[in-house]
């Protein structure tokens, strides 16, 4: 699948690809805040997103509201420290595809992946 | 919460526990166990917290904003090297230039304090984003004297300050966290804990 990836951590990015790259997906395109991932949305079209809550100058439960809202397609699995229980029943309301709890390894990541909705 | 005696001990358990969960989460990015030897919890108004810190030695902290409060977490330079050590080795990240043990403990810092407000949001039947991780290198006391600026003077602004010491075979680690409460949480923390 061609993946965006929306985390405001630079190293998180980078393990991120790293992982999704060992699992034979491609990365298509990168974004470290909310306007920025709102915009990467619409320019590389991705298959899937994986979605960071803590997002410098906004959070991932918008973008992820943003996104479904203007009727995006791509499967999209939130990639978080935040496993908060109202957090989670809002994720599934507004159409996340999967969640992950950080940190994870490559086995958990592929389980994730392989689990999408 | 007027003074130390207010820390009931259905929150001193939570604290303890989103600690416990914070090193398992540490545990995975080290790929090591950390056992837990210390914690303790202080409670302090804003104006006085700078006071409780140690003086000497560089140090990392790490903020990360939420509504009505935040989360300060504090290496001590040395241990801090470490940790980011443990973390790049998992991610054989090698970018040149880049401020990699900055990086690596911001995201380490996101860990521990999602870990803590994972358990205070449920506690309170709320939802809470942190911010996205804001690092400085400077003495704690320094990062401690800075922390009420941050927030408005009339929100009643309280600070809980978690000591915990983490060891595992390969690394020992101190850590600091304050976590900062406006009276609205600390209002919703009592009910939640007297339930």
């Amino acid at each position: 699948m061609k993946f965006l990836i929306v985390d405001d951590s630079e190293a998180a990015r980078f393990m991120l690809k790293s992982m999704l790259e060992t699992l034979g997906h491609s990365v298509i395109g990168e974004a470290g805040t909310a306007e920025d991932a709102m915009a990467a949305y619409d320019k590389v079209k991705p298959e899937a997103v994986t979605l960071d809550l803590s997002l410098a100058r906004g959070n991932g439960l918008e973008v992820l509201k943003g996104l479904r809202g203007k009727g995006a397609t791509a499967q999209i699995l939130v990639i978080s420290g935040n496993s908060q229980k109202r957090v989670q029943e809002e994720l599934a309301a507004q159409g996340a595809s999967g969640f992950l709890c950080k940190p994870f390894n490559l086995e958990e990541l592929a389980a994730a992946l392989k689990g999408l909705r | 919460m007027n003074s130390a005696e207010d820390i009931s001990p259905k929150l001193l358990k939570i604290l303890e526990t989103g600690v416990d969960r914070g090193a398992e989460r540490l545990a995975k990015i080290s790929r090591t166990n950390w056992i837990i030897q210390t914690v303790s919890v202080r409670l302090a108004q804003m104006n006085r917290i700078a006071a409780m810190a140690q003086a000497d030695g560089q140090d990392y902290g790490v903020f990360l904003s939420m509504d009505g409060g935040g989360f300060l977490v504090v290496f001590p330079e040395a241990e801090a090297k470490s940790m980011a050590s443990a973390f790049l080795t998992q991610t054989e990240w090698e970018k040149p230039g880049a401020r990699m043990e900055e990086l690596a403990l911001s995201e380490i810092a996101n860990v521990i304090a999602n870990a803590i407000a994972d358990l205070l949001a449920d506690a309170c039947g709320r939802a809470v984003f942190l911010g996205a991780p804001v690092t400085e290198k400077k003495k704690a006391v320094e990062l401690l004297e800075e922390l009420p600026r941050k927030f408005p003077p009339d929100s009643g602004a309280q600070t809980l300050l978690v000591y915990a010491h983490m060891s595992s075979s390969s690394l020992s680690a101190d850590c600091m966290v304050a976590i900062i409460l406006d009276e609205d949480w600390q209002r919703a923390l009592l009910k939640a804990v007297e339930a």
